[in-house]
Protein backbone atom coordinates (compact mmCIF):
# COMPACT_ATOMS: atom_id res chain seq x y z
CA UNK A 1 0.00 0.00 0.00
CA UNK A 2 2.69 2.85 0.96
CA UNK A 3 5.04 1.35 -2.04
CA UNK A 4 2.13 1.34 -4.26
CA UNK A 5 0.66 4.69 -2.75
CA UNK A 6 3.47 6.54 -3.39
CA UNK A 7 3.41 5.49 -7.08
CA UNK A 8 -0.32 6.41 -7.74
CA UNK A 9 0.81 9.75 -6.15
CA UNK A 10 3.65 10.86 -8.48
CA UNK A 11 1.25 9.30 -10.60
CA UNK A 12 -1.72 11.78 -10.52
CA UNK A 13 1.24 14.81 -9.73
CA UNK A 14 3.34 14.46 -13.15
CA UNK A 15 0.06 13.47 -14.61
CA UNK A 16 -1.60 16.79 -13.98
CA UNK A 17 1.62 18.49 -14.23
CA UNK A 18 1.91 17.19 -17.65
CA UNK A 19 -1.34 16.04 -19.21
CA UNK A 20 0.20 16.21 -22.68
CA UNK A 21 3.04 13.69 -22.02
CA UNK A 22 0.76 11.27 -20.97
CA UNK A 23 -1.88 12.02 -23.77
CA UNK A 24 1.28 11.38 -25.96
CA UNK A 25 2.15 8.40 -24.47
CA UNK A 26 -0.03 6.21 -23.22
CA UNK A 27 -1.22 5.49 -26.93
CA UNK A 28 2.04 3.48 -27.07
CA UNK A 29 0.23 0.81 -24.75
CA UNK A 30 -1.52 -1.91 -26.27
CA UNK A 31 -5.21 -1.72 -24.52
CA UNK A 32 -6.14 -5.19 -26.06
CA UNK A 33 -2.85 -6.83 -24.17
CA UNK A 34 -3.53 -4.60 -21.28
CA UNK A 35 -7.34 -5.99 -20.66
CA UNK A 36 -5.93 -9.41 -21.58
CA UNK A 37 -4.07 -9.58 -18.51
CA UNK A 38 -6.66 -8.14 -16.45
CA UNK A 39 -8.84 -11.19 -17.67
CA UNK A 40 -6.09 -13.36 -16.33
CA UNK A 41 -5.40 -11.67 -13.04
CA UNK A 42 -9.53 -11.65 -12.57
CA UNK A 43 -9.78 -15.40 -13.49
CA UNK A 44 -6.38 -16.00 -11.29
CA UNK A 45 -8.27 -14.39 -8.38
CA UNK A 46 -11.39 -16.77 -8.78
CA UNK A 47 -9.22 -19.65 -8.99
CA UNK A 48 -7.34 -18.43 -5.37
CA UNK A 49 -11.07 -17.88 -3.91
CA UNK A 50 -12.26 -21.56 -5.55
CA UNK A 51 -9.49 -22.94 -3.92
CA UNK A 52 -9.96 -21.55 -0.30
CA UNK A 53 -13.76 -22.69 -1.10
CA UNK A 54 -12.27 -25.96 -1.68
CA UNK A 55 -10.20 -26.56 1.30
CA UNK A 56 -13.16 -25.64 3.72
CA UNK A 57 -14.71 -28.16 2.34
CA UNK A 58 -12.09 -30.56 2.97
CA UNK A 59 -11.88 -31.22 -0.61
CA UNK A 60 -7.66 -31.41 -1.36
CA UNK A 61 -7.49 -32.34 -4.94
CA UNK A 62 -9.59 -29.84 -6.13
CA UNK A 63 -7.49 -27.01 -4.03
CA UNK A 64 -4.52 -28.49 -5.70
CA UNK A 65 -6.14 -28.09 -8.92
CA UNK A 66 -7.38 -24.49 -8.84
CA UNK A 67 -3.87 -23.73 -7.06
CA UNK A 68 -2.24 -25.41 -10.00
CA UNK A 69 -4.59 -23.03 -12.12
CA UNK A 70 -3.85 -20.36 -10.48
CA UNK A 71 0.09 -20.51 -10.96
CA UNK A 72 -0.32 -21.05 -14.79
CA UNK A 73 -2.48 -18.11 -14.77
CA UNK A 74 0.48 -15.86 -13.04
CA UNK A 75 2.80 -17.50 -15.66
CA UNK A 76 0.40 -16.03 -18.59
CA UNK A 77 -0.05 -12.88 -17.03
CA UNK A 78 3.91 -12.45 -16.49
CA UNK A 79 4.56 -14.30 -20.65
CA UNK A 80 2.38 -11.15 -21.69
CA UNK A 81 3.77 -8.76 -19.30
CA UNK A 82 7.85 -10.02 -21.06
CA UNK A 83 6.45 -9.69 -24.50
CA UNK A 84 4.93 -5.99 -23.48
CA UNK A 85 8.01 -4.77 -22.34
CA UNK A 86 10.49 -6.34 -25.43
CA UNK A 87 8.13 -4.89 -27.61
CA UNK A 88 8.60 -1.17 -25.66
CA UNK A 89 12.02 -1.82 -25.84
CA UNK A 90 12.12 -2.72 -29.20
CA UNK A 91 10.54 0.61 -30.47
CA UNK A 92 13.22 2.81 -28.06
CA UNK A 93 10.82 3.08 -25.15
CA UNK A 94 12.83 2.86 -22.09
CA UNK A 95 12.06 3.78 -18.22
CA UNK A 96 14.26 6.96 -19.01
CA UNK A 97 11.98 7.97 -22.10
CA UNK A 98 10.10 10.56 -19.94
CA UNK A 99 8.03 10.45 -16.77
CA UNK A 100 5.42 8.58 -18.29
CA UNK A 101 7.21 5.41 -19.14
CA UNK A 102 9.31 5.64 -16.05
CA UNK A 103 6.20 5.23 -14.16
CA UNK A 104 4.77 2.97 -16.60
CA UNK A 105 7.86 0.66 -16.26
CA UNK A 106 8.49 1.07 -12.45
CA UNK A 107 4.86 0.60 -11.75
CA UNK A 108 4.22 -2.36 -13.86
CA UNK A 109 7.35 -3.81 -12.60
CA UNK A 110 6.93 -3.38 -8.87
CA UNK A 111 3.41 -5.32 -9.56
CA UNK A 112 4.92 -7.86 -11.59
CA UNK A 113 7.64 -8.35 -8.95
CA UNK A 114 4.39 -9.37 -6.42
CA UNK A 115 3.10 -11.62 -9.08
CA UNK A 116 6.14 -12.94 -9.02
CA UNK A 117 6.54 -13.68 -5.40
CA UNK A 118 3.42 -14.68 -4.90
CA UNK A 119 2.72 -12.13 -2.18
CA UNK A 120 -0.96 -12.17 -1.29
CA UNK A 121 -2.71 -12.63 -4.32
CA UNK A 122 -6.15 -10.41 -4.32
CA UNK A 123 -3.76 -7.78 -3.24
CA UNK A 124 -1.91 -8.06 -6.87
CA UNK A 125 -5.47 -7.91 -8.49
CA UNK A 126 -6.30 -5.37 -6.86
CA UNK A 127 -3.40 -2.94 -7.77
CA UNK A 128 -3.78 -4.35 -11.14
CA UNK A 129 -7.54 -3.57 -11.43
CA UNK A 130 -6.07 0.26 -11.18
CA UNK A 131 -2.88 0.40 -12.79
CA UNK A 132 -4.70 -0.85 -16.26
CA UNK A 133 -7.14 2.39 -16.20
CA UNK A 134 -4.83 4.37 -15.24
CA UNK A 135 -1.80 3.58 -17.96
CA UNK A 136 -3.60 1.98 -20.77
CA UNK A 137 -7.23 3.48 -21.25
CA UNK A 138 -7.02 7.59 -20.08
CA UNK A 139 -4.91 9.85 -21.62
CA UNK B 1 -25.22 -24.76 1.29
CA UNK B 2 -23.24 -24.08 4.05
CA UNK B 3 -23.49 -20.31 6.23
CA UNK B 4 -21.27 -17.55 6.32
CA UNK B 5 -17.42 -18.22 5.17
CA UNK B 6 -17.93 -21.61 3.38
CA UNK B 7 -19.61 -19.39 0.26
CA UNK B 8 -20.60 -21.91 -2.64
CA UNK B 9 -18.86 -21.64 -5.27
CA UNK B 10 -21.83 -19.99 -7.63
CA UNK B 11 -21.20 -16.86 -5.79
CA UNK B 12 -17.41 -16.27 -6.78
CA UNK B 13 -18.61 -17.28 -10.42
CA UNK B 14 -21.34 -14.58 -10.51
CA UNK B 15 -18.78 -11.78 -8.79
CA UNK B 16 -16.16 -13.42 -11.96
CA UNK B 17 -18.77 -12.66 -14.21
CA UNK B 18 -19.35 -9.21 -13.08
CA UNK B 19 -16.01 -8.26 -13.14
CA UNK B 20 -15.57 -9.61 -16.80
CA UNK B 21 -18.55 -7.27 -17.79
CA UNK B 22 -16.84 -4.17 -16.07
CA UNK B 23 -13.58 -4.94 -17.86
CA UNK B 24 -15.28 -4.89 -20.88
CA UNK B 25 -17.25 -2.15 -20.10
CA UNK B 26 -13.95 0.13 -19.13
CA UNK B 27 -12.16 -0.89 -22.17
CA UNK B 28 -15.59 0.11 -24.08
CA UNK B 29 -16.26 3.20 -22.85
CA UNK B 30 -12.24 4.49 -23.51
CA UNK B 31 -12.63 4.02 -27.05
CA UNK B 32 -15.45 7.10 -26.72
CA UNK B 33 -14.33 10.82 -25.96
CA UNK B 34 -16.04 12.05 -22.86
CA UNK B 35 -13.18 14.52 -22.31
CA UNK B 36 -12.80 14.49 -18.24
CA UNK B 37 -15.30 11.89 -18.44
CA UNK B 38 -12.94 9.25 -19.32
CA UNK B 39 -10.89 9.43 -16.19
CA UNK B 40 -13.91 9.23 -13.94
CA UNK B 41 -15.73 6.54 -16.16
CA UNK B 42 -12.40 4.97 -15.83
CA UNK B 43 -11.52 4.90 -11.86
CA UNK B 44 -15.50 4.56 -11.37
CA UNK B 45 -15.54 1.34 -12.86
CA UNK B 46 -12.47 0.26 -11.14
CA UNK B 47 -13.81 1.33 -7.72
CA UNK B 48 -16.63 -0.92 -8.06
CA UNK B 49 -14.40 -4.17 -9.06
CA UNK B 50 -12.08 -3.32 -6.11
CA UNK B 51 -14.94 -3.51 -3.78
CA UNK B 52 -16.42 -6.61 -5.32
CA UNK B 53 -12.65 -8.12 -5.11
CA UNK B 54 -12.59 -7.12 -1.50
CA UNK B 55 -15.90 -8.09 -0.74
CA UNK B 56 -16.78 -11.41 -2.18
CA UNK B 57 -13.14 -12.81 -2.86
CA UNK B 58 -11.23 -11.31 -0.15
CA UNK B 59 -14.78 -11.87 2.05
CA UNK B 60 -14.62 -9.10 3.78
CA UNK B 61 -18.62 -8.72 3.84
CA UNK B 62 -17.97 -11.37 6.63
CA UNK B 63 -15.04 -9.90 8.38
CA UNK B 64 -15.77 -8.17 11.69
CA UNK B 65 -14.93 -4.04 12.82
CA UNK B 66 -11.62 -4.58 13.14
CA UNK B 67 -10.67 -5.84 9.89
CA UNK B 68 -13.00 -3.34 8.05
CA UNK B 69 -10.76 -0.87 9.87
CA UNK B 70 -7.22 -2.45 8.99
CA UNK B 71 -9.12 -2.82 5.19
CA UNK B 72 -10.36 1.36 5.42
CA UNK B 73 -7.92 2.98 7.21
CA UNK B 74 -5.36 2.81 4.39
CA UNK B 75 -7.31 4.20 1.92
CA UNK B 76 -7.68 7.19 4.21
CA UNK B 77 -4.19 8.03 4.72
CA UNK B 78 -3.83 7.06 0.65
CA UNK B 79 -6.45 10.05 0.05
CA UNK B 80 -4.35 12.26 2.88
CA UNK B 81 -1.23 11.44 0.89
CA UNK B 82 -2.51 12.21 -2.13
CA UNK B 83 -4.35 15.54 -1.06
CA UNK B 84 -1.48 16.64 1.02
CA UNK B 85 0.68 16.35 -2.23
CA UNK B 86 -1.49 18.12 -4.26
CA UNK B 87 -1.95 21.49 -2.13
CA UNK B 88 1.65 22.00 -2.33
CA UNK B 89 2.36 20.79 -6.03
CA UNK B 90 -0.92 22.39 -7.21
CA UNK B 91 -0.05 25.76 -5.90
CA UNK B 92 3.62 26.52 -6.46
Amino acid sequence: MLLFGGLFTAYIVFRLKFPEMFHKDFVHLNRVLGAANTVVLITSSLTVALAIASIRKGKQELLKLYLSLTILLAGVFLAIKYFEWTEKFAHGLFPGTDIFFSLYFMMTGLHGLHVLSGLYWHFVDLVWIYLFPMLYLIG
Amino acid sequence: MEKGRGAGYGVYVAVFAALLVLTGATVGVSYIDLGIWNVAAALLIASVKATLVALFFMHLRHEGRLVWTFALVPILFLALIIGGTLSDTLFR
